[in-house]
């Protein structure tokens, strides 16, 4: 039987100064899949990843992986790879000795470090100090780096950043079939569409709080709901026409309309008895990126028109 | 234990600059002890020739600490303990580690620098009267330096886990090692307040330990005052060891 790899957050709470960071979150990362934990910018997501990784200590509530917390664990990298900060690598270092001393800590043979290398494509720069990097290899060091231990549970705080997007198609594949293999895989973002095709599941976290633990097919399905979308180049009759029998409409780019409330095979009669000519009939499909911005309205920390009050 | 010792010191030897720094320990004290002790008129006669012949300390220090604040403070600009400590998550380890590997890299500087030193010092300071060198207080004098330099890179380990910042924290070590004693150089002060200021000043209190002149003009016996140094360490130490704890990585 395989080892018992979730990760359980319960109640974690934690605050610096007036600012509460974490407030009273709850969730299981499930094994087998790709969970994206997504939320903007100061939403809590770092702050709740070093808290499972025993890094900062929670006011309350606890963390665990596998049933234990995190400072318990016996060689930890090989139970847990963590990426958090990809510039946190010694600036005259080379990559494979900064892999080198991380693998000394827990143990782990030096093979392991070619080895990863070779699986993030950094073996010609192996002998290069760091500090000559792009963001996108030090991004790919980090990920080395995770890797180390050949652990069961990852967890990547946007390992997206900074990659081309050679390196985005890259690590989408990659993190899928870590899942695949049975891993627990956590990745965190503050764009939505970075996880598109790559999470099976989120959570949704805004000021701390947990604001949506779902699958991401349920969750666009809802944000979807029952609506149409269509091309038409008269829109104000056509708008009239629907809206006259009940139907929401709104016109959200040049010449498209979005219609929810009435079935397709009614607008379409209504609109041909009008002598409207319309094209492009089709179900609506709401973007993860549309999914988000609508749980998270209200829970951004920074919105433009603060911002805009703070310059003015 | 073991994998964390193997690990801070690969970490300290893959930075060139720390090799560098190491070497320059030993270079520093001999050439440095060399100089000085060519500079002085043979005619006059040296107070403490193994003290002279010690003295490139004073400078060889610099390079002790500059190694020890660089591996406290390279784990936070940018942020290497994350993966220190998510490689150890006890952190009295990753401490223990620090320190050990620490000591052993300046003890590696510092046997070759002191000895060097005193040949080089013995052999400059020709004509004078010299102690043998089997003599006791001699070989006390050689073995205090040595520690001396292990203890204020023990202190600096200490501020530099506090202060957590290269520069602040080297400012701090320089200013706890040289203060006191420019100020006694600078400032008008009874015998009274110089020996008080001697006997707590973490490096005049500390290099007592090379004195062999019973003569000599130090306020303190030579143990009794690399004891104060060690005070200052353990008490740094502890400092910086219950904020590694306390505080968020």
């Amino acid at each position: 039987m395989p080892p018992d790899t979730a990760i359980e957050v319960s109640a974690l709470r934690k605050h610096y100064g007036p600012t509460t960071a974490v407030d009273g979150l709850t969730f299981t990362v499930a094994p087998g899949k790709v969970t994206g934990f997504v939320g903007p910018n100061g939403a809590g997501k770092s702050t709740t990843l070093r808290m499972i990784l025993g890094l900062d200590a929670p006011d309350s509530g606890k963390a665990l992986i596998g049933g234990r917390p995190y400072a318990t664990l016996r060689d930890p990298l090989t139970v847990v790879g963590a990426l958090l900060d990809a510039e946190a690598v010694h600036p005259g270092r080379r990559a494979v000795d900064h892999l080198l001393w991380m693998a000394h800590y827990n143990g782990i043979p030096r093979r392991r470090v070619t080895e990863v290398l070779e699986q993030v494509g950094l073996t010609s720069v192996a002998k290069k100090r760091a500090g000559g990097f792009s963001l996108g290899m030090r991004q790919r060091l980090g990920i080395a780096a995770a890797l180390l231990g050949d652990p069961q549970v990852l967890i990547l705080d946007e390992p997206v950043n900074g990659l081309d997007p050679e390196g985005i198609q890259w690590i989408r594949g990659f993190l899928k079939s870590l899942a695949a293999e049975g891993r627990t895989v956590l990745i965190s973002s503050h764009l939505m569409g970075e996880l598109q095709d790559t999470a099976e599941h989120l959570l949704v976290i805004g000021r701390g709080r947990l604001l949506a633990d779902t699958d991401v097919g349920e969750l666009l399905a809802t944000t979807s709901g029952n609506r149409i979308t269509l091309r038409t180049a008269r829109l104000p009759e056509a708008m009239t026409v629907l809206a006259r029998e009940g139907a929401t409409v709104s016109a959200n780019a040049p010449g498209t309309l979005t219609v929810a409330g009435l079935p397709g095979e009614r607008v379409v009669s209504l609109l041909t008895e009008a002598g409207i000519p319309f094209s492009e009939i089709s179900a609506h499909r709401a973007s993860l990126e549309e999914a988000y911005l609508e749980l998270t309205r209200g829970a951004t920390e920074f919105t433009a028109d603060t911002a805009a009050l703070e310059t003015s | 234990m073991t994998g964390a010792l193997h690990g801070e010191w690969t970490k300290l030897r893959t930075v060139p600059a720390n090799l560098w720094t190491l070497l320059a320990l030993p270079a520093v004290m001999t050439a440095l002890t060399a100089l000085i002790a060519a500079g002085t008129n043979p005619q006059e006669v040296s107070p403490d020739p193994t003290a002279l012949a010690l003295s490139g300390v004073y400078f060889a220090q610099l390079a002790a600490v500059a190694v020890a604040v660089a591996v406290v403070t390279s784990e936070y600009h940018p942020r290497l303990i994350l993966l220190t400590l998510s490689a150890s998550p006890r952190r009295t380890t990753v401490f223990t580690a620090k320190a050990l590997t620490v000591t052993a890299a300046v003890l590696l500087a510092a046997l070759p620098g002191v000895l060097g030193a005193l040949l080089a010092g013995r052999s400059a300071q020709h004509g004078t009267h010299q102690l043998p060198l089997s003599d006791g207080s001699l070989q006390r004098a050689v073995l205090g330096t040595v520690l001396y330099l292990l203890l204020v890179a023990l202190l600096s380990v200490g501020i530099a886990l506090a202060v957590r910042h290269t520069a602040a924290a080297t400012g701090t070590v320089l200013a706890l090692l040289y203060g006191p004693y420019l100020a006694t150089q600078l400032l008008n002060m009874s015998t009274h307040t110089l020996h008080l200021v001697q006997k707590f000043s973490p490096m005049t209190a500390g290099l007592a330990v090379q004195t062999t002149t019973g003569a000599g003009t130090a306020p303190l016996a030579p143990w009794t005052g690399l004891a104060v140094l060690a005070a200052y360490a353990a008490g740094a130490l502890a400092v910086g060891w219950t904020l590694l704890q306390r505080r968020d990585a």
